[in-house]
This record gives C-alpha cells, sequence and structure tokens, in this order.
C-alpha cells in the first residue's frame, strides 16, 4: 500500500486515502447475511391454526402436514385451549401450500390402523404420525378444525364414481371393497345417511381398467360377511372371497344388454346375490305335504338354475304353488311337458351337501312349447334325464339297493348309471333302466352279463380285510357290474336289449366259466379231490413256492362225492403243468415237534390263511396239459409227489399210535401214519400207514413192523424222542427185497432180536436173571457184543437169549466156549473167609452182562451155535 | 502505572520484528528482518481499519451463526435442525450439565468475549479513551489466547458430520450456521490478528508525532 522510499531520508509519506479493500468482507457477510434473512422469511411459510382433539401423536418441530405424501407444514408448536377442551396445532404451511388453504380444507391425524380391511397408514410406524389434508373449497382461511377420522377420499383419482343406495349399511363400510368374481375392482370411499335420513348413500370408486365392467344394468349386491339362511330343510350358508367376509363388501353382476349407465343416478344396493339377479318366474304346483321351502334350489341336470322365491297355499289346502325363480338362462327348459318333481328325502353320501341344501326340485326339460305354469309330479318319472349313451334294460328279482344314479361299473370303472326303475310282470320283477355313457357303449356286447355289487363284499386276508365293492359309492348307493364273457362272434348290444342281472359275479359267470377276455390265455386245469380243505376262490397255486396261479372256483363234482376245483394257471406257467404234473393241498402248516426242535413247514404264509394247491412234475417224458385236463389232488405233497403206499398193520394191544405218528426205518422217517382204528374190543388196532416211495419195499413180504415207545429203565431211557413225539412205528425190512408186495401187516409186539453182523449166538438159560436187550457181552473184561434179544424157548422151560459177538471178536467163540452169568452181586458168606462181594462192573450191577471164555485148544464154532448160559462164572 | 516516563521504541530509533522479536534499527522500516525476512515495520499501517473491517464482518455472521441451525441430526426420518442455543438448552435439559456448559462456553461466550473485547480495544483507541493502556493490554492478549478455543464446534460438527452417516437409520448434516459460525470465528481471528497492540501505547509517548490510523 505504501510506496517503498527510495531514500530513508526523504521518504515521502502518503496518507492513504479511502477505504481499504478489507471493508468487502463486512460488506459481504452483510450481504450473506441479508440474503439468509430473505430466505428465512421466504420459508418462513404460512401459520395456521387447527384444533385437534388431543394432542396424541402431536409433536412440535417434528410432525409434519403431508399432502399427497409431500411435506408441506410443520407443527411448530401446540398449546392447550383455553377451555381444556382440545388442543391447537400452530402449523407453518409452506408458501405453495397456500393455495390448499380454504374454508373446506379437511385436517385430519394419520395414524396406523390395523383393522378388517387392511393396514393403514403403516409408515406412520416409523416416521411418526402426520397430518393429512386434503383441500377444499371456500375462502381463504388460516384456523381449521381437524377431522377425527379422514374424510372419503377425494374423487379424483381416474375411475368411476357411482352412488348406491341401501336401506342399511350392513357391514359396508368406508374401505369395503367392490369385487368382481372375487377380485378387487373398487372399493368404497364414502357412507353416508341421505338427505332423507331414511337411505344410506354408499359412494363408490370403481377403477378405471374395471370400469367398464359396470353397465347401465349392473346390480349391486351386498357381498359382505356370511349370510347364514336357517330354515329346517337347509342352512344356506353363502359368502364371497375372506375379504369380503372380514371386510364386508360389494359384489355386482353386470347383464350384457344394461345399457348406458348414467355416473349421477343413484343406484340401488340389493341385499343378496339372488335379489340381485332377477329371473324367470315360474309356478309349479305342489301336493300339500311336499317339503318345500323358500329358497329349495331347482335342478336339472345337477345344474342350479333357479330357486324357490315364494311358496303359498292354494285354496283348496291341497297343494302349494311354489314360484320359482329361474336363472333367464335356463329359459329354454322351460316348455310343455317339463316335468318338476322333489325327490323322495334320502341319505346320500355322495352328495352331502343335500344335508345342508336340503332336496332339490328336479327339472325334466319336455319339448314344447315354452310354458310358465306347471303341476309338479308325485314321484319321480321311472326313468329320469340321464347321461346321453346306449339305453338298457335289465331284468331283476329284486332292486336291491339300487337307486337313481347308482352307477354301471365295468371293472369298477363307472361306465354309466341307473336311470330309473319300475315294478313289472304284476310286480315279480323289476325292470332297471340304465344307460351306458356313449363313449363306453362299445364295451357292452350282446352276451354281456350283469350283477348286483351292491353291499359290501369282505374278503379277509392276510394282507388284511379287503372290503371288496365297486366302490364307496356302490356300498351305499348300489351299483351294477358287467363283464362280457370271451366268445367269438360278439354282437354289439342293441338299444333298448334286456339283459338279466344276477346276484353276484360268480352267478353271472357262472362260477367262473365265463371269463373276461383276458383270462382266456390262462390254462383252465381241474383238479378232483375228496375234500376241499382250506382251499377257495383265490388261493394261489404254487410251483416251488412261486405263485403261478389262482383257484378260480370250485364246484360239488357230478357223483357227489369228490370235489372239483378249477385252477387257472397264469399264461406265463401254463407249460409247467403237464400230464406228469402232481397237485397237492397246500393248505395250512405241518408242524413237527421233535428232539432237534420245533419245525414248522408250509408251502408259503400265504396258504396258511387262505389255503393252497401246490404242484410239481414227476421227472420222465410228459405231454404239456390239455384245457380242463382233470388232475387228482393229493392231499400232502408226499402222496402226491412220491406215488405213496398205503399199508395197514395191526397191532396188538398194549402201545398206542396216533395219527401222524412216523413210520421210521433205520432211524429214518419213511412215512407216517394216517389212521388209527379199534379192531376189536381187546384194544387190538390198525393203523394205516402211508409210506414214502423210496421206502416201497418195507411193504413186501417179511417186514416186521412194530411200536417204539420210550422206555424208562435203570439202564437209561430208551427211545427218549418218543417221550416228546410220541409213539411211533419202526419197521425192518424183510431179507428178500425183491418179495411180493404186501400191503397187510401183523405188527409185533417187542423189537424182534435184530441180526447184526458178526457172530450171533443163542445162549439158553433156564432164567434170565437181570439180562436186558443191550445188556453187553465180556470177554476177559472186554466188551466184544451185546444181547440183541431174548425168548422163551420152544420148550417153555428156559429162555433164550441172543448175543451178537462183533465181527472182530467172532473169532473168540468157540466150540467148547463158556458163558455166564454176570448179573448182580455175587456175595459169598463164610465163617471164616467173611464176606466176598464180587462183582465185574458197576454196569453190569445195573444193567446185567453176561461173560465167556474159551479153551486155547478148540474148534470153531459153528454158525449158528447154541450154548447154555451158566448162572455163576466156572 | 505511570504513563508519561517511559519512551517507546520508536522514540529511542528502534524498531521490533513482530515475528521473531529481534531489535531492529528504525531506518531498517520497511525492509526485511534481518534474521526472519519478515517486513519491519515500526507501526502496522491500517491495522486498526482492518481490525475494525474484520469486526464488524464478524458481528454481522455472528446473528445467523446463532439463529441458523448448525446441524440437522436425523434418524429414521425425523428430527429437526438444531441451533447452537436449542442444542445448548437441549443438553442443560438432559442434566448435561458439563457438556453443555463447554459447549456454552466455547460457542456463545467466548465469541461474544472476542467481540466485545475487540469492540473495547478499537472503540477506546478511536475515542481516546483514558484508560489503562496495561490493562488493554491484558485484554488484548486474553483475545487471543481465547481465540484458540473458539472453533471446538467446528470440530465437533466436522467430525460428525463424517461419521454419523448411516443411510435412513441416522444421519448428520451441516447447516448454514456452521458456516457462519466459522466465519464468526476466523473473522474475529483475523480482526484480533491486525490489531496492533503498540498502538496501545503510543499516546502515552509524550512526544508523539507520528500518525496513526484512524
Amino acid at each position: 500500500m505504501t510506496p517503498e522510499n527510495t531514500s530513508a531520508t526523504d521518504a515521502v509519506i502518503k496518507q492513504h486515502r479511502g477505504p481499504s479493500f478489507v471493508w468487502i468482507l463486512p460488506l459481504i457477510a452483510a450481504l450473506i447475511a441479508a440474503w439468509l434473512a430473505w430466505q428465512s422469511y421466504q420459508d418462513a411459510g404460512i401459520t395456521i391454526e387447527v384444533q385437534f382433539e388431543s394432542a396424541e401423536g402431536l409433536e412440535a418441530e417434528k410432525t409434519k402436514v403431508l399432502f399427497r405424501g409431500l411435506p408441506s407444514g410443520t407443527i411448530k408448536q401446540l398449546r392447550l385451549n383455553e377451555d381444556l377442551k382440545g388442543v391447537t396445532a400452530i402449523i407453518e404451511m409452506a408458501s405453495e401450500a397456500e393455495p390448499l388453504l380454504h374454508e373446506n380444507t379437511r385436517f385430519w391425524l394419520v395414524k396406523p390402523q390395523v383393522s378388517l380391511s387392511g393396514v393403514r397408514g403403516l409408515e406412520t410406524l416409523l416416521s411418526g404420525y402426520y397430518i393429512g389434508i386434503q383441500p377444499g373449497d371456500g375462502e381463504d382461511r388460516r384456523d381449521f378444525i381437524a377431522d377425527s377420522e379422514p374424510p372419503p377420499s377425494s374423487k379424483d383419482k381416474p375411475g368411476l364414481y357411482l352412488t348406491l343406495s341401501s336401506d342399511s349399511a350392513a357391514s359396508v363400510y368406508r374401505g369395503s371393497k367392490l369385487f368382481y368374481r372375487d377380485i378387487q375392482v373398487g372399493e368404497v370411499i364414502d357412507v353416508k345417511l341421505g338427505d332423507d335420513q331414511q337411505q344410506v348413500l354408499i359412494d363408490l370408486y370403481v377403477e378405471s381398467k374395471h370400469s367398464q365392467l359396470i353397465n347401465g344394468g349392473t346390480r349391486f349386491w351386498n357381498a359382505s360377511g356370511i349370510s347364514i339362511k336357517a330354515d329346517l330343510p337347509k342352512l344356506d350358508i353363502k359368502f364371497d372371497s375372506l375379504a369380503s367376509i372380514v371386510a364386508g363388501g360389494i359384489g355386482f353382476y353386470t347383464p350384457a344388454d344394461g345399457g348406458e349407465l348414467d355416473p349421477d343416478k343413484i343406484l340401488p344396493l340389493y341385499s343378496d346375490y339372488e335379489a340381485a339377479e332377477d329371473g324367470v318366474t315360474v309356478a309349479v304346483q305342489f301336493p300339500a305335504r311336499t317339503p318345500l321351502s323358500e329358497g329349495t334350489k331347482v335342478v336339472s341336470q345337477e345344474i342350479v338354475i333357479g330357486r324357490v322365491q315364494k311358496l303359498e297355499f292354494n285354496n283348496d289346502l291341497t297343494s302349494q304353488t311354489a314360484h320359482l325363480l329361474i336363472d333367464p338362462r335356463a329359459k329354454p327348459l322351460l316348455r310343455a311337458g317339463s316335468q318338476f318333481w322333489l325327490p323322495k328325502p334320502d341319505f346320500d353320501i355322495t352328495q352331502i351337501g343335500q344335508l345342508f341344501d336340503g332336496n332339490a326340485i328336479q327339472l325334466q326339460p319336455g319339448p314344447g312349447i315354452p310354458l310358465f305354469r306347471f303341476v309338479a309330479l308325485n314321484t319321480p318319472p321311472s326313468k329320469r334325464p340321464g347321461i346321453p349313451g346306449l339305453d338298457i334294460r335289465i331284468i331283476a328279482d329284486q332292486l336291491g339297493s339300487l337307486d337313481f344314479g347308482s352307477p354301471v361299473l365295468y371293472r369298477q370303472v363307472p361306465v354309466g348309471e341307473v336311470r330309473g326303475y319300475e315294478l313289472i310282470e304284476q310286480g315279480n320283477k323289476v325292470l332297471i333302466h340304465a344307460t351306458i355313457a356313449k363313449e363306453h357303449s362299445a364295451l357292452l356286447k350282446s352276451n354281456s352279463r350283469f350283477w348286483n355289487i351292491s353291499g359290501v363284499q369282505v374278503d379277509a386276508g392276510l394282507d388284511g380285510v379287503k372290503l371288496d365293492t365297486g366302490s364307496l359309492t356302490s356300498v351305499i348307493k348300489g351299483g351294477i357290474s358287467f363283464f362280457t364273457p370271451d366268445i367269438k362272434d360278439k354282437q354289439d348290444a342293441a338299444p333298448n336289449q334286456q339283459f338279466r342281472l344276477y346276484k353276484d359275479f360268480d352267478t353271472a359267470s357262472q362260477q367262473g366259466r365265463l371269463l373276461y377276455s383276458n383270462q382266456a390265455g390262462k390254462l383252465q386245469i381241474r383238479l378232483v379231490s375228496e375234500q376241499l380243505g382250506s382251499v377257495k376262490s383265490g388261493s394261489p397255486v404254487l410251483y416251488r413256492q412261486l405263485p403261478v396261479g389262482k383257484v378260480h372256483a370250485y364246484r360239488l363234482g357230478d357223483d357227489g362225492k369228490n370235489v372239483e376245483v378249477q385252477v387257472l394257471i397264469d399264461k406265463a406257467y401254463r407249460h409247467l403243468v403237464t400230464s406228469k404234473s402232481r397237485f397237492w393241498n397246500a393248505s395250512g402248516i405241518h408242524a413237527k415237534l421233535d428232539l432237534s426242535g420245533l419245525t414248522l413247514q408250509t408251502e408259503s404264509i400265504d396258504t396258511i390263511v387262505r389255503g393252497g394247491i401246490a404242484f410239481d412234475n414227476k421227472p420222465g417224458n410228459s405231454k404239456a396239459a390239455k384245457f380242463n385236463q382233470q388232475f387228482t389232488l393229493y392231499p400232502n405233497k408226499q402222496e402226491g409227489l412220491y406215488d405213496a403206499l398205503a399199508i395197514n398193520i395191526s397191532f396188538p394191544p398194549g402201545n398206542t399210535l396216533e395219527p401222524g405218528a412216523e413210520l421210521r426205518f433205520q432211524g429214518l422217517k419213511m412215512g407216517r401214519v394216517d389212521s388209527v382204528r379199534l379192531l376189536d374190543a381187546s384194544g387190538k388196532t390198525e393203523a394205516r400207514v402211508i409210506i414214502d416211495q423210496q421206502a416201497e419195499f418195507l411193504a413186501r413180504e417179511g417186514s416186521r413192523f412194530w411200536i417204539a415207545s420210550s422206555q424208562i429203565s435203570l439202564s437209561g431211557i430208551k427211545n427218549p424222542e418218543a417221550l416228546l413225539s410220541g409213539n411211533y412205528i419202526v419197521a425192518s425190512a424183510g431179507k428178500n427185497l425183491k418179495a411180493p408186495r404186501q400191503t397187510r401187516f401183523k405188527g409185533i409186539d417187542n423189537a424182534p432180536a435184530v441180526s447184526l453182523p458178526g457172530l450171533n449166538v443163542t445162549l439158553t438159560s433156564p432164567e434170565l436173571d437181570s439180562v436186558e436187550t443191550g445188556s453187553p457181552v465180556y470177554y476177559r473184561g472186554l466188551k466184544v457184543g451185546q444181547i440183541t434179544g431174548f425168548e422163551l424157548g420152544e420148550d417153555l422151560q428156559s429162555v433164550e437169549i441172543y448175543a451178537n459177538i462183533q465181527p472182530k471178536y467172532s473169532k473168540l467163540v468157540k466150540a467148547d466156549s463158556r458163558f455166564w452169568n454176570l448179573s448182580g452181586i455175587s456175595a459169598d458168606f463164610g465163617l471164616f473167609s467173611g464176606l466176598e462181594i464180587e462183582t465185574t462192573t458197576l454196569d453190569t450191577l445195573v444193567s446185567g452182562g453176561i461173560a465167556f471164555d474159551s479153551p486155547a485148544r478148540s474148534g470153531s464154532a459153528g454158525p449158528q451155535p447154541r450154548f447154555r448160559l451158566l448162572k455163576n462164572a466156572p | 502505572m505511570s504513563t508519561g516516563e517511559y519512551k517507546s521504541a520508536r522514540q529511542q530509533g528502534f524498531l521490533l520484528c513482530r515475528h521473531c522479536h529481534s531489535l531492529h534499527s528504525l531506518e531498517q522500516q520497511h525492509q526485511r528482518c534481518d534474521v526472519c525476512q519478515t517486513p519491519l515495520h515500526s507501526r502496522m499501517e491500517h491495522t486498526l481499519q482492518r481490525s475494525w473491517a474484520f469486526l464488524i464482518a464478524s458481528v454481522i455472521c455472528f446473528f445467523p451463526a446463532n439463529l441458523l441451525p448448525i446441524m440437522t441430526f436425523k434418524s429414521f426420518g425425523s428430527g429437526a435442525p438444531s441451533t447452537i442455543m436449542s442444542g445448548i438448552i437441549e443438553l442443560f435439559s438432559k442434566g448435561f450439565w458439563g457438556i453443555g456448559l463447554v459447549v456454552l462456553v466455547a460457542s456463545i461466550v467466548i465469541p461474544c468475549l472476542k467481540i466485545i473485547g475487540m469492540l473495547t480495544l478499537l472503540l477506546s483507541l478511536k475515542f481516546h479513551w483514558r484508560t489503562s493502556a496495561r490493562q488493554k493490554t491484558w485484554l488484548y492478549r486474553g483475545v487471543e489466547w481465547v481465540g484458540r478455543w473458539s472453533m471446538l464446534d467446528i470440530f465437533v460438527i466436522a467430525v460428525l458430520v463424517a461419521l454419523v452417516q448411516l443411510g435412513s437409520l441416522a444421519s448428520i448434516s451441516p447447516g448454514h450456521g456452521a458456516t457462519a459460525f466459522a466465519a464468526v470465528v476466523i473473522l474475529t481471528m483475523l480482526s484480533a490478528l491486525n490489531f496492533d497492540t503498540r498502538l496501545i501505547w503510543d499516546k502515552y509517548a509524550p512526544t508523539d508525532t507520528q500518525h496513526h490510523d484512524t
């Protein structure tokens, strides 16, 4: 600023004139301040006063006034009114909001509202309450009184605004929706009383995109809530969408030819759907006792076409006239010849709705000229209108539980229905009218057979109890089923052809002889048996436990003695049945209890319950079985498969046998006792024994049979298995296995002496002492053989004891051998020698025994040597 | 304090570098300091005028600084702008006496004190009030010392604005008041900076012939 001095001595000091440029700063600050002041003046807006009932949710400096969501003002201050009855909010409105502030401008507080019709003002949960404003007209104004609830929305949205009038506002209120086919197309914007205080006026808004749904003929009805009309025959529960139940709503119906809509015209709001929908009125005269009520439906072809609008008794009190309101679209059905009737009330599970609806008046259209007065039939016509198709007639002895609409089934598929019935031939027969649906009519042939499937057929099997019914419907409603036997020249059934109704499938199919064509591929054979056993229809036929077929039917044979069982072998297995096939009854359980445990044997679990037939093929050349070839049904596998032999053995009294007891040969089971019968009073019995084929040599001369029973003795238990399984038969074969066949035998008392390999020695003794079968034979204390048996000698004076010496020791027996009895205790008592007790082995003490010795030089014994048994050791 | 028996440095032919306080002869006026190259002035020219200008500007800015909101704190979309005073009142009403006091002192009291102090100094020079020069010097030092605390609010707002930007949850935005307040602080500091304390003493110099600014 100050120019620099050129020299220190002659400095020219210039006074700086004028203000410093730094003064520009306060100037700028002043300008800014002025601008801010101007701006705040601009922002200050318009101050208004609004009175609220309470200051709830109002907050100074926070609560805003929103106009269409746009903040247009803020509460600056809250003040209690002087009368203490409200609060005044001093609101600073934005200056742009000035045009909103008129005499009829409404203010209200927007709070979150959760109501049945929805949630409103949800945004206020976060942002806090706000004040809504709806502009009005009138003069400018700066003080207002707030409304307690939002005013009806202004009619400024694009769309249609209508006014309805109604007697009551029943659950229609602001926000209720307008539904068209359950789609919301608008809403109620206000509900108010009309000027005459009699009518309720409902302002309705229809969205613009739906406004074409409304025309001059549109009829609105109150769809609010659940409307229940309770009458004795019916409980009419009717409601529209769930939303309309909770929120109330209005529905409407627009006829096509409604004409031009006049938006200013006040339209009526009908109380319900029917009131809105006018139709064709028909007067039908019913008998006086017909249980009709107002609202009873009119049904034609299962379609509701109207309702009883009004009922009145005629002057003679014998009839009543029902005024039906029929859907205009059903008008063509009302012709001369049309028949009205009310079906008798019945409980029908398939039409449970009738429980609520009551019965519906049925209408069968006629062919004549249009008519609007009818006389109802007393009873339903015998042939009701049914499905289009092939009409047939079925003759039955009894109607059973058949009824109108009972199904006609083919392979349990409903293909038609019963349309009516009537008595014919002076009441001897029932004629049933039925119709097979057109698309199924080809199933019916002239030789088709019908049977009644009404009711329940219980079939208890292993897989549970099976209710064998056509369908649940047929249990209750009854039903008819049919099948077409598989014959070559089948002809289509003629219309109105007459068929006979059989009482069940077995009868209709002649016990399965007439079969479906798909069973033709199966091999049918016949089995002849003495008894049916537990075999029945459906029992499986098993081949090596594989089910290959089924028992189809059975009947008593022509001679009356045998049972003939028809068996169907599945196509895939029919080659298994040959001329060598053997069938046996596989029913039941074969239980075997022995020392080795309990053995249960059955062909399959299934056969235990359901019975069954098994078969197998014998080896050898065979031919394929022919159709309907006859086979024998054997009672069990052994007899069936192994050509079992039956022999009869008579046994002396004493040992008992029971059927089922085994026949054993060398300890192997070779047969079983089939039956036992008493021969005489002494107790002699005769057992019929079935011998397995492999043991056929037993059925020859020379075989011997005896009964083995368990014996408990000091020496042990003999035949212990007989304790558990009971007595059994032991067989021994004769020497000559080619001996002639013999089927009658005489059983022996005891086991015969067994001819064991080795040397058999016969000992004679005056007494048996304690020698038993099995007692050992000792040589120098070494067991070399055993006693195999004994019997009284022929002279009856001695006992013959048979002993067997094992082969390797047989040389020990010489011609001069001496045998003595070892049994018991030999006690010597001498005065000087004292008591001397001698026994060989402890074993011989109890079971007895025999010992022998042989001189060194002696000739060999002969093939059947006989010796004398000494009482004591030599 | 005796007022008539001292000689100023100028009278004795010296001048002091304002920056490094090294002593120079009066001839070096308008030259640069030998030590720190600062222009040397025996008296700063036009200092009173500049001091006045800054002071007046700061007074003007003082009003919007206190009337306009200095910041707006919004949480969940709601919140009102707050001025300095409303913030202090809120702090006091919530019982934060200490913080409230600090903010009050830093934001209201100190700027006021600075403005009043500077005004007093400038007016006393303007109208040659016969008041103690020593007290005025103390007053000036006080004003200068206290100035460093007056930016506290601005720092707080700057930090908060930077930190609290949580979208719609919470946000803080500065207001025009903060700008004005900063201007007040800066302008008062500049006003104090441009005041040459040596002028206080000049009128006590017995033979003062030198000019001084009006």
